[in-house]
């Protein structure tokens, strides 16, 4: 399974915080394990961003979110601030 | 009479010319970052 | 989905038919996925979250042509569109196309609270459109108000060709709190307290807006604190005159404060500022005459804002 089928089939989409979730909710196995790896390998791309421009970790999380989000195609869902699954 | 001429502290102003920049780099620098982390890790989004 | 009921009475000669209708409340939830079926699509980044729309008409077809009325009124309205969220949106308006072709369109909105990376309240537009058959169509403002950063700004009103839009009007700035106005700058140890009131000569066109020659001046005396942290401070050294401001801003009570504002469609901001009083606790308050040329990108600003804005709203939500 890619994350670019994953998307398009709506099973899981970008959070305001820079990280995947999972917008179904009985995902099947190897979305989990999709979502999981992917998250871990941001994590780690953010953790080299946030020391080589200096700032928190946070900043780069919350700042690629918003950039995520905007990015992201009609049909595709994005999580809203309450949490909600919203699709563009 | 003799005008006389008084000491005043030397009260008159101060002059202070500045040129102040302000840039907003916190938001250029963490742009610039996130452009090369998209290129280098496509894969991841 | 709409709900129309109506009704209509026809006479056929001569042939004049009145037709009625009344919508039933349509409910303006994500109402972004109904524009997107027409065309032009809704933009990507707006949302609706709330809102209820009413709507009623009424027409009259007859020998003389088409005449139409419309009636509106969209009640809470709530939305986002990228960076920019309004909540409170009330609109009403009316329109009428007579048989002569021509077509009149007035309306007002109010807005409570419209927020791109600090907060606009009380938003108040009154407007009107009319169209005239072989005429170019006028888009009349006929006020806007708002309140923001503890004053408020009103807006000549001012006419508009919507076939090429060029406008050309002025912003008064009404009582803004400094230590507001101060606050957007997000400058570690900076603060005031003082009153600022101004007039913006405010031009549109196809690049955008620009400000030439705007005035912003103090109303009455007021004071500013600047305690700079290590980096400005280390600054300080390198540079004497800077230095010397430093002392003189660490509490400076002013009598004058005056700002030139120059602004273009790039964001690009030239602040000359005259700031005129003294620091009580310096130079045994030895009276100075800071000239203070500021330049910044105030688009950038309302970016960093939206952005931090958004970092400490999170963090809050965290820890309450």
């Amino acid at each position: 399974l890619s994350l670019d089928d994953a998307k398009s089939q709506g099973l899981v989409g970008e959070r305001s915080n820079g990280y995947l979730g999972i917008v179904v909710n009985n995902p099947s196995a190897d979305v989990k394990t999709l979502v999981a790896d992917i998250n871990s390998k941001r994590k780690q791309a953010y953790q080299e961003s946030a020391s080589s421009a200096g700032v928190e970790l946070q900043i780069i999380e919350l700042r690629i979110g918003q950039r995520l989000q905007q990015k992201t195609g009609g049909g595709q869902y994005i999580q809203t601030e309450g949490g909600a699954w919203q699709r563009k | 009479c003799t005008p006389t001429v008084q000491v005043a502290m030397p009260n008159e102003p101060i002059t202070i010319n500045l040129n102040v920049k302000i840039e907003h780099e916190i938001l250029v620098k963490v742009d610039r970052e996130i452009d090369s982390l998209l290129k280098e890790n496509s894969n991841l989004f | 989905a709409l709900k129309l009921q109506g009704r209509a009475s026809t006479r056929l000669s001569p042939f004049v038919s009145d037709i009625h209708w009344q919508a039933s409340p349509l409910s303006l939830q994500q109402a972004e996925r109904l524009w997107n079926r027409y065309y032009p699509p809704a933009p990507p980044e707006l949302s609706v979250s709330a809102g209820v729309l009413h709507h009623n008409g009424s027409a009259n077809i007859s020998s003389r042509g088409l005449a139409l009325r419309l009636e509106q009124h969209t009640d809470q309205l709530a939305a986002r569109w990228g960076a920019l969220e309004l909540q409170g949106l009330n609109w009403q308006s009316s329109t009428e196309l007579r048989h002569s072709g021509q077509l009149l369109h007035q309306g007002q909105v109010q807005v409570e609270r419209l927020d791109t990376g600090f907060p606009l309240q009380a938003i108040a537009l009154d407007y009107g459109y009319r169209q005239t058959p072989a005429q170019t169509p006028v888009l009349q403002l006929n006020s806007l108000t708002a309140q923001l950063l503890g004053g408020a700004l009103a807006l000549d009103s001012v006419a508009i060709n919507p076939l090429s839009p060029t406008l050309s009007t002025e912003l008064r700035l009404q009582q803004l709190q400094l230590a507001k106005v101060l606050e957007l700058q997000q400058q570690e140890g900076l603060s005031g307290e003082g009153l600022l009131s101004g007039r913006l000569p405010l031009t549109f066109d196809a690049s955008g807006f620009q400000v030439r020659d705007g005035l912003i001046a103090s109303e009455g005396p007021g004071e500013i604190r600047f305690a700079p942290d290590a980096k400005v401070a280390a600054l300080g050294q390198a540079h004497q005159g800077m230095a010397m401001a430093l002392k003189a801003l660490k509490n400076f009570q002013y009598e004058a404060l005056s700002v030139k504002l120059q602004y273009d469609a790039s964001g690009a901001a030239l602040m000359n500022t005259r700031l005129q009083g003294r620091n009580p606790d310096w130079n045994n308050g030895r009276p100075v005459d800071f000239s203070i040329n500021i330049e910044q990108n105030l688009l950038k600003l309302m970016q960093t804002l939206q952005f931090t804005d958004k970092l400490t709203e999170s963090i809050e939500k965290r820890y309450r």
